[in-house]
């Protein structure tokens, strides 16, 4: 079975709690931050904050409201980050989570500049990257993700991603935009929004539906393309060679 | 997010570690995460309060701590008002009442009568000191609930009154002269330490109020024996993470976490039960 | 933040020049029939240290090193870096044994190896330009499978492979001039090669910003940013206009005559800075947009 997590935008109050329960938790540390003009903190995932809320405002003057949309690996369907792997370092496992082995990472960052949501990141001291694990050693164990245990709101729900797919899809006929249903092939983590926002105001990159492994095929059909280029480029030239020079000798 | 409620998810998450370890400690866990909870928030906002005015004394008292007298033979144990300790024995009730559903006719008569005012909570935390049991079972005879609750809800009191009682005064005592297997602060026995450091230096945790103490490593707690010929201990097969040692004068027994071993993941307040197996253990080989 | 830094865009072009110089050299050696031994040799030498020096900056380049061989003896074939090592990796050996099989290298005792690899050389020029030029297009093509929008358009392997190939053939130019070997073709006819090739890169670079989607597009479409102003100050003008279209033009003029020393070497130096600066362009404009 696979897990899910459906993020309900609405519900979530930007307490923090995950961000906190995820150091607690895997023991990573937490990064000293300083004044930035939004109140998104820390401003961006690193090696150690595996979830940040994004702090997303909306409106202005005496109508600025903010949403809150939690980041973390969104254990893709179909990650871009495994198939960027040249080792096998980052790999899927049968419950969907996107987990890696940092014996295997080799440190090429691939994954970080493959990745659509930005969460892949390199540790400079390890020498390995690290992300979300969607806290595969408390799933399995039959807990819940850290975060989720955190919720003071519910705006996380755990389970499996059938259950969360269904429960996406009666959000989205209910009127709300919905992302991870289909963006590059799915998310594990999908996300209600409020029926007046937009994912791509959020932060989420709008992505069409074509899956890392269809982009592959493009590019292994470009280094064919070449290939060829290159064979021909030699054959016409030597098609072309005078045989005036052997000709000369015998003259 | 405040740094108690960090702390007290630090504690969550850490029971979530032991619960995965040994899923059968999970409700005992929970029961404790949420009484510690409870007992850091009373003392945060009820207990540090009152004790505000008897600090000065008690300090005074805590640089005289040694040669076998804790700090409660020095000085009486603070006061704190009626309110206090009623809302103290209510909020504990609140948790026994969310854990332990079977005992809830039971944990409303004696909520019952701390709303009445007819039961003497100070007297309960007071007595659980003094060692004497008498006034638990005659409470527990009278009302007509399980004393086993009763002596339960006497341990939480005072704990909550000590623990708030001990770190008010971390640092001030002077450990050089202290060298019992008894609590320097409320003179309990304990059977929980820990080893600490390269050096693996032995430190006890008292159950009640969670003074830490350094102690010798080849001493009991319980009689004082030194002689390394009779003392020892056991280890689990290839975890190295606890140890059971054992006197064979006495023939009593007490639980070491090695935290080399073990790593920092998991709090020392909740020792005791991480090592709850070596209990088990102890008992099979005639320990107490 | 960026992640890929100077030494992956010295490695960019280093694997671009020296794929792009070999199927050059390669061509030009088939075209003479092998008549131009030293020019060949040089040219393959002069890729095979280009593309060895890109692998030196490559590994340099990672977290660990150390576990590199991973991509060779236990590779996830799916990863774009790992069919592209493989490719990187035969295109190293196949341009050192065309080397060796022209050079004299390693004296009596490697000339049996010498002269077997000699005999096969038209496999190996065959076969080296093949992979030349995809080592040329998979360094477009590695930066194709990524989150940043700059780098996406399928524009950007055919320019990366052709400004490959004109670097490549500008410092093969100038070895020609340098040996002074008879290429069998007309000087004309050499710089027309090279202005056919620099017209095909303009049409393409500009296909190429066309084609990034409008919000990303001005971290290297517009001059008000530092990637903007060497893109087209440093590639398009520099490289691409002056020296791939305007010297060669200027060459035209007098078809009969050679070029002069400078004007060759001027040639090949700005070429060569025009790759790598549209290497190094995109590569950073990429991370920042």
């Amino acid at each position: 079975m696979e897990y899910g997590v459906l993020v309900v935008v609405d519900r979530c109050i930007g307490c923090r709690a995950c961000q906190v329960a995820c150091h607690v938790w895997n023991g990573t540390e937490a990064e000293s931050t300083e004044f930035s003009p939004d109140y998104t903190n820390p401003p961006d995932l690193t090696s150690n904050v595996w979830t940040v809320v994004r702090f997303v405002e909306m409106g202005e003057g005496d109508g600025l409201r903010w949403y809150f949309v939690k980041r973390q690996c969104m254990h893709c369907v179909e990650p871009a980050c495994v198939a960027a792997c040249p080792t096998g370092a980052l790999h899927k496992d049968k419950d969907g989570i996107v987990l890696w082995d940092s014996k295997k990472c080799i440190g090429c960052r691939y994954c970080v500049e493959a990745c659509p949501y930005g969460v892949p990141h390199f540790d400079p001291l390890d020498k390995t990257i690290r992300k979300c694990t969607f806290c595969a050693d408390r799933v399995r164990e039959g807990l819940e993700p850290a975060c989720v245990a955190a919720c003071p709101t519910d705006a996380l729900i755990f389970g499996s991603l059938d259950e969360i797919r269904a429960r996406a899809e009666e959000y989205r006929a209910k009127g709300h935009p919905v992302y991870g249903l289909e963006e590059g092939g799915g998310t594990s983590w999908i996300y209600v929004f409020p029926k007046e926002t937009a994912p791509s105001d959020a932060g989420l990159p709008r992505l069409g539906p074509e899956t890392p492994r269809e982009r592959i095929d493009k590019g292994l059909l470009a280094l064919a393309m070449a290939a060829v280029a290159g064979l021909a480029a030699w054959g016409v030239s030597r098609g072309k060679a005078a045989p005036a020079a052997q000709e000369v000798k015998v003259r | 997010m405040t740094d108690s409620s960090k702390r007290d998810m630090g504690v969550k998450y850490a029971a979530d570690r032991i619960a995965i370890e040994r899923p059968r400690l999970r409700e005992a866990l929970d029961f404790l995460v949420d009484i510690l909870a409870v007992q850091r928030e009373l003392a945060r906002e009820v207990v540090s309060p009152a004790l505000e005015p008897t600090l000065p004394r008690v300090r005074e008292a805590a640089r005289r701590v040694g040669g076998g007298r804790s700090l409660l033979d020095l000085v009486d144990l603070p006061e704190l008002p009626p309110s206090a300790w009623e809302m103290i024995a209510l909020k504990i009730l609140e948790v026994i009442r969310r854990h332990r559903r079977d005992l809830e006719s039971h944990v409303a008569i004696v909520e019952g009568a701390i709303k009445s005012k007819r039961l003497d909570i100070r007297g309960l935390a007071e007595s659980l000191l003094s060692g004497g049991g008498e006034l638990v079972e005659r409470e527990s005879e009278r009302l007509g609930v399980e004393a086993p609750l009763m002596e339960t809800l006497s341990l939480w009191l005072a704990q909550t009154l000590l623990r708030s009682l001990s770190s008010a005064i971390a640092g001030e005592i002077g450990f050089e002269g202290w060298r019992e297997g008894r609590c320097p602060v409320c003179g309990s026995h304990t059977r929980v330490g820990y080893m600490r450091g390269e050096g693996r230096k032995l430190y006890l945790k008292c159950s009640v109020c969670g003074t830490e103490w350094p102690f010798q490593r080849i001493k009991c707690p319980f009689c004082g024996n030194e002689d390394g010929q009779t003392l020892g201990f056991y280890t689990l097969g290839e975890d190295r993470r606890f140890r059971l040692y054992f006197c064979e004068r006495c023939g009593r027994y007490w639980k070491v976490v090695d935290e080399e071993e073990a790593g920092g993941q998991i709090p020392a307040e909740l020792y005791d039960v991480w090592t709850s197996h070596l209990d088990a253990i102890a008992k099979r080989k005639g320990l107490r | 933040m960026v992640e890929w830094g100077i030494l992956i865009a010295t490695y960019l072009f280093l694997g671009g020049l020296a794929g792009g110089l070999f199927a050059s050299t390669a061509a030009l050696d088939a075209i003479t029939r092998g008549g131009i031994r030293r020019t060949s040799k040089l040219g393959a030498l002069v890729s095979w240290v280009s593309m060895a020096i890109g692998l030196i900056l490559l590994l340099a380049d990672l977290g660990r090193p150390e576990h590199a061989f991973r991509i060779m003896l236990a590779p996830h074939m799916e990863s774009p870096m790992a069919w592209g090592a493989w490719v990187i990796v035969i295109f190293t050996v196949l341009g050192l044994a065309y080397w060796l099989g022209l050079s004299d290298f390693g004296g009596e005792p490697l000339k049996p190896l010498r002269s077997a690899l000699n005999r096969i050389k038209d496999l190996l020029g065959a076969l080296g330009s093949m992979f030349g030029l995809m080592t040329a297009a998979y360094t477009g093509i590695l930066l194709g499978f990524s989150r940043q929008s700059l780098w996406r358009p399928w524009a950007l392997p055919v320019l990366f492979t052709v400004s490959g190939i004109a670097t490549g053939y500008a410092v093969l130019m100038y070895l020609v001039h340098r040996t002074g070997e008879d290429v069998g073709l007309s000087p004309a006819g050499l710089s027309k090669v090279e202005l056919i090739v620099g017209v095909i890169e303009l049409l393409v670079a500009l296909l190429y910003v066309a084609t990034i989607p409008t919000p990303a597009r001005g971290a290297i479409a517009s001059l008000t940013s530092v990637n903007g102003v060497l893109f087209w100050l440093g590639f398009v003008a520099v490289g691409l206009i002056i020296g791939e279209i305007l010297l060669p033009a200027i060459s035209l003029r007098t078809p009969e005559k050679a070029p002069s020393p400078a004007l060759v070497l001027t040639t090949a130096a700005l070429v060569l800075i025009g790759g790598y600066i549209l290497r190094y362009a995109v590569l950073y404009a990429g991370q920042v947009a």
